[in-house]
């Protein structure tokens, strides 16, 4: 009765068959995965949504113009945009051929 | 590729290795809840995933101290316990010993009615024999799996083994081939 006892207590517990457990686990913590990435994505739009107001737009806009004219009147700024536009030119025509 | 790799390279957010994880543990865990849950096999697979999801939030912080089992059969044990006591599943101290069970005719009929005699036993007591005898964990990992004190675990395997011994009393040693 011992030996019978204690065999059967020791005994492993029966093989239970994946049968897409696993698989349901693995799309579970995608799932979280995924929602957490949002939430996460979420707060930081709703942090910087206050940011937004305190930006003064019309300054900004101007000193962006300012610039943009600058550099397009700049004489090695349009030697340089000439140079990368006939490299990209000449790229495209060894490419085609 | 051996388990500590594997725990190594899902904390460093390996999901592949992850996965591997929950295949090779995946039928020894549910047997442990099915066993908790006195067969509930729905109840049973519900918490494993649970236990699975904790596991993969908290992996990061598993260092190897003990064993990657011992460490998830923690998280199951608790998960249980929060599921009994939500559900009201059995209260944790109680048990059923007041009639033994038939003497079994076969080998299957023999592990039924260890089943039968388990879901008999205290919850603590179930999980104090299964975890060291069927999962084959150590007494140390058992209790802090079951976190308690080893004194205490080795209480709720004494105890649980006479228990089950009162109720298989029956028992005719050529039963088991």
């Amino acid at each position: 009765m011992n030996d019978v006892f204690e065999k059967l207590l020791a005994r492993p517990l029966e093989d239970i068959a994946d049968n897409g457990f696993s698989a349901g686990v693995v799309r579970r913590i995608t799932a979280a995965r995924r929602q957490e990435g949002w939430l996460t994505y979420g707060v930081i739009a709703l942090a910087g949504l206050p940011l937004l107001f305190a930006v003064p737009w019309p300054e900004l806009s101007a000193a962006v113009a300012r610039l943009l004219t600058s550099l397009a009147s700049a004489e090695h700024v349009a030697a340089a945009a000439a140079v990368l536009a006939l490299t990209f030119s000449f790229e495209k025509l060894i490419h085609e051929h | 590729m051996s388990e500590e790799y594997l725990t190594r390279r899902a904390a460093e957010g390996d999901a592949s290795a992850f996965a591997a994880l929950v295949r090779s543990h995946q039928s020894r865990l549910r047997g442990f809840l099915r066993r908790m849950t006195r067969g509930d096999c729905a109840l049973a697979d519900d918490l494993a995933q649970e236990t699975f999801l904790e596991a993969h939030r908290k992996i990061a912080a598993y260092r190897g101290g003990g064993s990657f089992a011992g460490w998830l059969y923690a998280i199951a044990w608790s998960r249980y316990l929060m599921e009994a006591r939500r559900r009201k599943l059995e209260p944790l101290e109680e048990d059923d010993v007041s009639t033994p069970l038939p003497s079994p005719e076969s080998t299957s009929a023999l592990r039924l009615d260890l089943e039968k005699a388990m879901a008999r036993l205290s919850p603590r007591e179930r999980a104090a024999l299964t975890l060291c005898f069927a999962l084959e964990l150590t007494h140390e990992e058992a209790a802090v799996a079951l976190a308690i004190p080893i004194g205490t675990l080795k209480s709720h395997v004494s105890r649980g083994r006479e228990k089950l011994r009162g109720l298989l009393y029956s028992w005719k040693a050529e039963a088991v081939s």
